[in-house]
């Protein structure tokens, strides 16, 4: 693989990783809630880079926008596998950054990290050919 | 990517009103403009996440009749709300889908 393309699965890992610890140990930072909504926030841009990463290794290309990062989502196998998973990221993640009142329950969370990122990572990782990092 | 020519958003929110017929669940929606294309807003009962995700489909449905724009769709489940107010996300320049009208 390309170096930036291993920085961009291994950020993506990190991200991924920092989700998990949210959901995990969000109920012992001292707030008056768990602050799980920022694990949609967190799990979408670990989502961005996977995109990233595997629009680097394949076609060199570096998207400048969301909207243009969208546009060959919506239109490139495999990334359109996908495209449902990342989009509901996307609206989610968009939520928790600007949303007043926007809140996830535990399992809510989970199933962000568990189901729909867990789609793209295991989508992009095989078009890689290597093993979630 | 290329530069996409306009469509407008009367043309736009009457097609989204029509895909819209067929979901069960929606309560509300608005579309509005962005800089590069349209956010399209829908405003639902509670339901859980799988049910939200199938919705992001609604955005291939608007890309058929509309190859050359572009669409971010905000689904506003008061599943994931502690007090879910739509006029305080929702851009106040956008403009309401006529649900009842196209029914």
């Amino acid at each position: 693989m390309k170096p930036e393309t291993i920085q961009h699965v291994e950020t993506a890992a990190r991200n991924r990783d920092l989700a998990r610890a949210l959901i995990n140990q969000g109920s012992g930072m001292g707030l008056r809630t768990p602050p799980f909504e920022w694990v949609a926030g967190v799990a979408f841009y670990s989502a961005v880079h996977y995109v990233n990463g595997l629009l680097w290794e394949w076609r060199s290309i570096k998207p400048d926008t969301h909207t243009e990062r969208n546009w060959y989502l919506d239109n490139h196998p495999p990334l359109s596998a996908f495209k449902l998973d990342y989009r509901l990221l996307n609206s989610h993640g968009w939520s928790a950054r600007y949303a007043p009142g926007y809140r996830l329950l535990p399992h809510q969370a989970q199933a962000l990290v568990d189901v729909n990122l867990d789609q793209i990572e295991a989508t992009i990782c095989s078009a890689l050919g290597i093993s979630p990092f | 990517m290329a530069v996409v020519p306009r469509v407008s958003i009367e043309k736009v929110g009457k097609v989204f009103a029509t895909e819209l017929r067929a979901v069960d669940v929606v309560r509300d929606a608005w579309v509005s403009t962005t800089a590069d294309g349209y956010d399209l807003w829908l405003l639902v009962q509670p339901i859980d996440l799988a049910a939200e995700r199938d919705l992001y489909a609604l955005v291939d449905r608007m890309y058929e009749q509309f190859p050359s724009a572009r669409f971010s769709l905000h689904v506003l489940n008061p599943a994931t709300f502690v007090n879910l107010v739509p006029e305080s996300i929702v851009p106040s320049q956008a403009r309401q889908v006529g649900l009842r009208a196209s029914a």
